[in-house]
């Protein structure tokens, strides 16, 4: 730690001279539960992450918020979330990215937007798109963290969060319209309330295209694959409808599906749901792969002998006895 | 999962429940993940009991080495193994159980009271008391520096503060001299190292402070926030280079012993040693109380229910140690005290009863009944043990587990009860917790076999009367006396005048006058 402090220059330098037993004790303590912390890596992190953000901290707030940064580094290096292995080099980038462009976020609360930052790009990293949820937020500028935290939510659920949806909408009804703008990516001008109310009723509808009224039914996803390839099953699934929700089953493990324009989540379930399953009243499709919904008949040669579909108003899912995916229609 | 120990903070929830079948999704997860803890002021929708959880767990995994659960809690079965020729039996408890060393203190912080370290020099004493000072926000030196060190020189003044020279000399009156009070009377911790070598005078000014929550100086007043205190000492008999004075003693809330070292556990302390740490300066800020908070957790704490069947037990317990047959003619003052304050010798009375099984007859155990204070100090902490394990309610095994902390220095043990001297007793004349918990347990055994959550004639008096007076007849008021009088009568008959009883009689008694003195005023109405 020592030899650092002559490459690290600026603020930070200063305060790494002003508390270094502190911070030699935290890093050393840290490594000793932690043989693989290496600290190289470390220094490496420190010089190239860390002190570009502390140099662009006020002087009343810096210290503070090093001493944070430090902590935290050395919480996520230990499990690889930052550093050298990067299995989620998103964290990564947040880190790199973002935090400098935002140092009055980071002197409000640093350790809460820092750790929040952190988790949602983990969690993004998981199961949805985290560069282009990087992309956008370096686009915006926020007046304080509850409105990065919020607007950081819907674009959560465009960047491919599904299951999201439902408290997604409902935070966008809660903030400006302005926000909801910027967070939805439409056009300045745009009528949130009519985009709102088109985006709830219908999870295919486009924010973009306000005058679609396309009644032509679309195989709008192809959820998932074989677990070989990518995906999550083992066999080729059965779907099913049930307690408001898609269940789909492999044979061996349950998943809940939940799908619309931004993207298609699967979550495993715990137990096989033993529920009956509600009656398919809202799309029909026969064996030669036509489908019937609201008047409206269309045929999708690729979906004939389906091993299993289900529906609810808006959406049909459809497996197949040959096929690892689901096919989504609507 | 954090990966810097002394920063990790147990996850929530600290005493889990039940997991929901089906997965509903909230879009605020997305900012819950490997990062854990955030910043305390932000609004984490944590409990502070669930805060003060968390701050138990991370003293007990990071900064005080004891790895002891001597507070047993079970929840169904579990294993006991016995060994040696003593049949010394290891519980495994089956549910989640605590240390005494780190979660009285910490309870004692909850509840501003007064908490007392006794134990070998080196123990962990002073360290477990500046860790509740860095809890309570104060900082390592500030808490360090506030340390009261009792030594045999220690004066009024070392203790309190002194009279400003200048003023001294220059003042025609008291109201004119400026005292400089000491720093640590302002203090919501207050730590007294090794009060038994404080001086008996400056014992005196010290329980001032510590009953009255003021100092006073040449009549100056200086009037103390509410504050938890943690007090040590070598030994628990009171000695030391002075004396303890009583009411000093009696002060104490509970009495914590400072366990032994596990040597399975060098390596920790070998990398305290190497890496010259100290967790004390480690406490993770989420983790720290605001006085705010903390004023909040005791009102909450308040709030938690005795539920009547926990409280009658409890009544039945404490109603075992004061009376004392032979303590006087008339029944009220049949007691222990009586005796005491007559300077008689309580075990020449005691060999002078008869007609009593001198080894199950409780009372016979102790020197002393439970004080007033006792008895308040044991209500709060009991709801504070259950506050701390997140319930609403008072348990019966909260009470059987705080009960002998509380009563560690209240209840006088009578060194020669026949109880005592059997064989397999003898132990419990060193050990006072686990012989508190014996009395504990032989009590509530003796309720259940008067079955007296359905035998209890003054309860059912009792019930009656605090529905009121007001609007009760003369003839009800007659049913009512008659009644009573009818419970003395059959209670005369023969029997014996057992400790339980006497409470009970009294209480009739009182419940009779109540009732006489209604009818007299009914009459002179009318």
């Amino acid at each position: 730690m020592a030899t650092m402090e002559g490459v690290i220059t600026g603020a930070f330098a200063r305060i790494l001279e002003v508390n270094r037993e502190r911070f030699n004790a935290k890093f050393a303590f840290s490594r000793h539960f932690l043989p693989g912390l290496d600290a190289d890596t470390f220094s490496h992190h420190l010089i190239h992450v860390v002190t570009p953000i502390v140099n662009k901290l006020s002087p009343e707030r810096a210290e503070m918020v090093a001493e944070i940064l430090f902590d935290l580094s050395l919480e996520l290096m230990g499990k690889d979330y930052l550093g050298k292995q990067r299995r989620y080099p998103a964290i990564h980038m947040g880190w790199e990215e973002l935090l400098p462009i935002f140092p009055h976020l980071l002197e409000q609360s640093p350790r809460y937007f820092i750790g929040a930052l952190t988790n949602a790009l983990y969690n993004l990293s998981q199961i949805g798109r985290p560069l282009e949820w990087l992309n956008i937020v370096k686009t915006m500028s926020f007046p304080d963290i509850t409105t990065f935290m919020d607007v950081g939510k819907i674009l959560a659920w465009r960047c491919g969060m599904a299951h999201y949806r439902e408290s997604a909408l409902a935070v966008c009804r809660s903030l400006n319209a302005t926000w909801v703008i910027q967070a939805l990516g439409v056009p300045e001008g745009s009528n949130v309330m009519h985009l709102l109310d088109r985006l709830t009723l219908d999870p295919w509808a486009s924010p973009i295209d306000e005058n679609g009224d396309d009644r032509a039914l679309h195989i709008v996803k192809k959820v998932s694959a074989f677990r070989g390839f990518g995906g999550v099953f083992m066999q080729p699934p059965t779907v099913r409808y049930l307690d408001g929700c898609f269940v789909v089953f492999d044979g061996n493990n349950s998943w809940q599906l939940h799908a619309d324009v931004f993207g298609a989540t699967l979550h495993r379930l715990d137990d096989i749901p033993t529920s009956k399953p509600s009656e398919n009243s809202y799309f029909h499709l026969d064996k030669n792969g036509t489908i019937t919904h609201q008047g409206i008949q269309q045929q999708f040669s690729c979906l004939a002998n389906a091993s299993s579909y289900a529906s609810n108003a808006t959406t049909l899912a459809v497996t197949l006895p040959l096929s690892h995916r689901v096919y989504l229609v609507g | 999962m954090t990966t810097d120990p002394y920063r990790k903070v147990s996850q929530s929830p600290t005493r889990p429940g039940q997991r929901s079948a089906r997965k509903t999704f909230d879009v605020a997860d997305l900012y819950r993940g490997p990062v854990t803890e955030l910043e305390a002021g932000t609004d984490r929708g944590i409990s502070l009991d669930e805060k003060l959880r968390q701050a138990y767990f991370w003293i007990v995994n990071h900064a005080i080495i004891s790895p002891y659960y001597d507070i047993e809690y079970y929840d169904g079965p579990y294993q006991t193994y016995t060994f040696g020729d003593r049949k010394s039996p290891l519980n495994l408890p089956s549910d989640q159980s605590y240390s005494s060393f780190v979660l009285l203190p910490i309870l004692n912080f909850a509840v501003q009271r007064r908490c007392l370290f006794v134990g070998g020099p080196g123990r962990g004493k002073t360290a477990s008391a500046v860790l509740m000072g860095v809890l309570a926000g104060y900082s390592v030196q500030d808490i360090r520096r506030a340390i009261q060190h009792g030594h045999p020189q220690m004066t009024i003044a070392d203790l309190l503060g002194n009279p400003l020279p200048a003023d001294m000399v220059k003042a025609e009156s008291m109201e004119n001299i400026r005292i400089a009070w000491r720093r640590w009377l302002g203090m919501r911790i207050k730590i007294i190292d090794e009060y038994n070598r404080i001086p008996t005078r400056t014992q005196s000014a010290l329980l001032t402070v510590m009953s009255d929550n003021y100092a006073e100086m040449l009549d100056h007043i200086y009037e103390c926030p509410p504050a938890a205190w943690y007090l040590t000492a070598n030994d628990d008999t009171g000695g030391g280079t002075y004396p303890v004075i009583e009411a000093l003693r009696d002060r104490i809330d509970v009495v914590v012993k400072a366990l032994h070292f596990n040597s399975r556990f060098l390596n920790e302390l070998l990398t305290r040693v190497e890496e010259e740490l100290r967790p004390e300066e480690l406490m993770p800020s989420q983790i720290i109380f605001t006085e705010e908070e903390t004023t909040l957790m005791y009102r909450e704490i308040l709030n938690v229910v005795i539920p009547p069947k926990i409280l009658r037990r409890l009544e039945f317990f404490t109603s075992q140690f004061e009376f004392c047959e032979s303590g006087g003619e008339q029944l009220e003052y049949k007691t222990k005290d009586t005796i005491k304050l007559a300077g008689e010798d309580l075990q020449r009375i005691f060999a002078m009863e008869t007609g009593k099984d001198k080894l199950k007859d409780l009372g016979l155990q102790t020197l002393n009944g439970m004080s007033v204070r006792a008895l308040l100090t044991a209500l709060v902490f009991v709801k504070a043990m259950a506050y701390f394990r997140g319930n609403k309610e008072v348990a019966l095994e909260d009470v059987r587990q705080i009960m002998p902390f509380v009563l560690h220095d209240k209840l006088v043990q009578n060194p020669e009860a026949p109880f005592l001297e059997v064989e397999e007793n003898k132990v419990f004349q060193v050990d006072r917790i686990g012989w508190l918990r014996r009395i504990f347990d032989l009590s509530c055994a003796e309720y259940d076999r008067l079955d007296l959550d359905h035998e209890d004639p003054v309860a059912e008096i009792s019930l009656v009367f605090d529905r009121g007076l007001e609007g009760v007849t003369d003839s009800e008021v007659r049913k009512q006396l008659s009644q009573i009088e009818h419970i003395l009568n059959e209670w005369s008959q023969g029997r014996k005048l057992y400790s339980h009883m006497f409470d009970d009689i009294l209480k009739l008694k009182y419940f009779h006058q109540r009732y006489t003195n209604y009818l007299k005023w009914l009459q002179w109405k009318a």
